[in-house]
């Protein structure tokens, strides 16, 4: 199937999970170890509503879920410490997202097999649709986020392992804390574009964490991030294509390879653990004088 | 041990600080020189981190001025070195330990750190200078308290301080490990002639190094000598109630206090 | 013509003045515990049940209570402390989904059941279903007359509780399935992609106006009351789902209380 190769569909779908994939890798990186999961969910959530709103103004889903989340960001960026761990709060801004994403859907179209497929796009991934001007707006985001995550990345680690210790060698810790969420808020579109606002942990949670238990050195960690984020959308997107059972999404496959990474990458963590390099593993070391 | 006739490195002429409404301090004075060894004590809540948090520019005081080498404290100062009380390095669990103590030297930068020779030996030398080479590969979660606290001061190090601020280094050790803390604390400061503000709630382990004793409590400080600043009729005063100063086998007891 | 006319309706209002009872004593007993997050995996995990029962033919009801028992019984097992149980919790919610997705995708046609599951339905219980519902609520209702202080002993303080003889690993795994089961019950209204929000809400507001757990329980069913039923009025008259609805007001009412209390806390000062 020569044409298949060269087809848009196929490219789109390609450009638009590596996108997607290098954006959520570097993202999911300083998301994992400022323990913001549950903030990238809250966006994703947020997201949803944004790319559902949008579909019913008639905007692009991509551009709509991008705004939304970037408004909310703002607008919450004095409850910027509020957002942290696993607060009830957070909880509540996720379902009113979800909630109203789920109106909006419902009021696109009444009902029926065309809302609900769209609605499905959104939850679960749509690469097998994608325009090519969405792509074109994930390549924009995935340079952007790209970049800044670069410039910022030393100060953003510092800030991120010791925000007091940072501030006092006068890092801008709470600037870094936005821009941060700015960014994960692209890379929260981006990552729903392709697997959807519900499997959103398979490219921005699970590569990064896999990572961070394999390696323990930041660079090392943050390429492992890439790597791995990108294998799991190359992998899941050619099994989309190569099997032949039904019409079974990418995002499934995605979704399946990053749980098996994540669990497989835990006995690595415990491993560091029990693996003391010589040092003696109970409290206190004499030190060689 | 003594002064040396130089310009103080820092000076608090009357500084207060009010947070909240709450007066933490009414008005400090005191200057510390080169090679000074301090140690600033007093209960919780008196102020004692807050001293630091001024001294290291995060906070301005409400009265009176604070000259640090001539100048009003700010942040990213290279000349302090700082270890803080609570590290929150909970996310710093999964990396290295050589990594951590690197922040000191160039965190503050914008961009990624390329691969450099002599980046790697300037941490290598600084982890020396602790005893903390052999931890250097170590994934941070697996040190203990005392090895963290090291790679701390290593990391305070790098960017070859003139002042060493230390908030309550000893907390999470005992007393032998205290005292190998504030002899790699003071060897440290003789070879480079560092001057060092020690916070602690416990005098004892640094008696020996000890050149003044600030002393914080009830909004009011006391500077001088051990001998001089803790005495029961001092700490009287500046606890506001009766406080007893036991001496037994070398060692302070400071009674009628909970610290 | 009024609400109750139709059947439907009747069914819904039923089953959701029961589920809302036990959902705001079981979100009230979910925030004490520190399992809020398994509130947001349960319904996750049963959709995929849903949708699986589905594609084989059965009834979704059935496949959401089955993996959502299956679920919890997983997330009992489950060790470590709270920050990595919640990334192992979330990575189970993803494989649970995308399995879910997986049966949506066999099925060949459109599987409006299971949609309905996910995003919730007026039209979802029909008269059998809703008998089977009273009765399971009759069994939990009684479970939590019955548990109440031991499990609230066991929530606050889970060693003293011990020491005192309370069985504390026992109520703890009994009180999951419980949750598993309200899970299954609240999903055919709220759909499971909100039903966190009307297990949580309630308690959480109440939590914030009052400390004593009685009184805390007690508005909290009060409150999930109220919501259901505005919700499901709403939903009816606008002719929409009622799980935004749900969702919506509960946020709204949670801000309220909030700003409320923010507001006379700067007054006081």
């Amino acid at each position: 199937m020569t044409s298949f190769w060269t087809s848009a569909l196929f490219w789109n779908a390609v450009a638009g999970a590596t996108a997607a994939a290098l954006t959520a890798g570097a993202a999911g990186f300083f998301l994992s170890l400022r323990a913001l999961a549950f903030t990238g969910e809250a966006l994703t959530d947020i997201g949803f509503a944004g790319a559902s709103g949008a579909a019913l103004a008639g905007v692009n889903p991509l551009a709509g879920m991008a705004g939304f989340s970037l408004l909310a960001v703002l607008g919450l960026g004095s409850l910027n410490d509020r957002l942290k761990g696993r607060d009830i709060e957070t909880g509540m801004v996720l379902s009113l997202a979800l909630g109203l994403g789920v109106l909006f859907l419902n009021l696109s179209t009444q009902s029926g097999a065309s809302h609900a497929s769209w609605g499905l796009g959104l939850l679960f991934g749509s690469l097998a649709s994608i325009t090519t001007g969405s792509v074109i707006l994930a390549g924009v985001f995935c340079a952007v986020s790209l970049t800044v995550l670069a410039v910022l990345f030393r100060p953003l680690l510092f800030a991120s392992l010791d925000p007091i210790l940072a501030q006092s060698r006068g890092v801008p810790v709470k600037a870094l804390a936005l821009g941060f969420l700015l960014i994960l808020a692209l890379a929260a579109s981006v990552t729903l574009m392709v697997v959807g606002a519900l499997l959103t942990s398979a490219l921005l949670i699970a590569p990064a964490t896999a990572a961070l238990n394999f390696f323990r050195r930041p660079y090392q960690a943050l390429a492992a991030s890439l790597m791995f984020a990108v294998g799991i959308a190359w992998v899941g997107l050619a099994a989309a294509f190569f099997i032949p059972v039904g019409h079974i999404p990418a995002s499934f496959f995605m979704a399946i390879l990053s749980a098996l990474l994540y669990f497989v990458s835990l006995p690595a963590r415990s491993q560091r653990r029990r693996d003391t390099c010589g040092c003696q593993h109970s409290r206190e070391v004499t030190p060689k004088e | 041990m003594e002064q040396t006739p130089s310009p103080p490195l820092l000076e608090f002429i009357n500084a207060g600080i009010q947070l909240g409404g709450q007066v933490i301090q009414k008005g400090i004075t005191f200057s510390l020189y080169r090679e000074q060894f301090v140690a600033v004590l007093g209960p919780n809540g008196a102020g004692k981190s807050t001293l630091l948090k001024l001294i290291l520019g995060l906070l301005k005081p409400t009265s009176g001025q604070i000259r640090l080498f001539g100048e009003t404290p700010r942040t990213g100062n290279r000349r302090i070195g700082y270890t803080p009380q609570f590290s929150s390095l909970e996310a710093s669990l999964t990396l290295r330990a050589r990594d951590i103590v690197g922040f000191g030297l160039d965190g503050h930068r914008w961009g990624m750190a390329l691969p450099n020779k002599m980046r790697a030996a300037k941490i290598t030398r600084a982890l020396e200078e602790v005893d903390g080479l052999h931890l250097a590969e170590a994934s941070f979660s697996e040190l203990s308290g005392g090895e963290r606290q090291r790679l701390l001061i290593a990391q305070a190090l790098l960017s070859d301080p003139e002042l060493l601020l230390l908030d309550e280094p000893l907390a999470s050790l005992d007393m032998s490990h205290a005292q190998e803390m504030v002899a790699l604390v003071d060897r440290i400061r003789r070879t480079r002639g560092t001057a060092v503000l020690f916070v602690t709630h416990d005098v004892n382990p640094v008696l020996p190094c000890l050149d003044k004793v600030l002393y914080l409590a009830g909004g009011q400080s006391t500077l001088g000598t051990v001998q001089d600043v803790i005495t029961t009729d001092n700490l009287s005063r500046l606890y506001g109630s009766r406080v007893e100063v036991l001496q037994s086998e070398g060692r302070l007891f400071v009674l009628g206090v909970d610290t | 013509m009024s609400i109750f006319h139709f059947e439907f309706m009747q069914n819904a209002f039923l089953a959701a003045t029961l589920v809302a009872a036990l959902g705001g004593v079981t979100g009230f007993f979910l925030i004490q515990r520190g399992m809020t997050f398994a509130g947001h995996a349960l319904p996750g995990i049963g959709f995929a049940g849903a949708a699986g029962a589905v594609w084989l033919g059965f009834s979704p009801l059935a496949g959401l209570v089955v993996f959502t028992l299956a679920g919890a019984g997983g997330i009992a097992k489950l060790k470590g402390d709270p920050r990595e149980r919640d990334l192992h919790i979330g990575m189970i919610l993803v494989t649970a989904l995308a399995l879910g997705l997986l049966f949506l995708s066999l099925y060949p046609g459109f599987a409006e059941p299971a949609y309905a599951i996910l995003f919730g339905s007026l039209l979802g219980i029909s008269k059998g279903e809703t008998q089977v519902m009273a009765i399971g609520s009759l069994f939990i209702g009684l479970f939590f007359v019955f548990a109440f202080r031991p499990l609230l002993f066991a929530s606050f303080d889970p060693q003293a509780a011990g020491a005192r003889g309370v069985p504390t690993r026992a109520l703890g795994a009994a009180f999951l399935v419980v949750t598993a089961l309200v899970v299954a019950l609240c999903a055919p209204i709220t759909g499971t992609l909100l039903v966190f929000t009307l297990l949580v809400a309630p308690s959480a507001i109440a939590t914030r106006l009052t400390a004593s757990p009685l009184k805390a329980v007690l508005l909290s069913v009060v409150l999930a009351e109220g919501l259901v039923w505005t919700a499901l009025t709403l939903a009816y008259f606008w002719n929409s789902v009622p799980g935004f609805f749900v969702a919506a007001l509960a946020f709204l009412v949670y801000l309220a209380v909030r700003l409320f209390q923010a507001y006379e806390h700067r007054r006081v000062k």
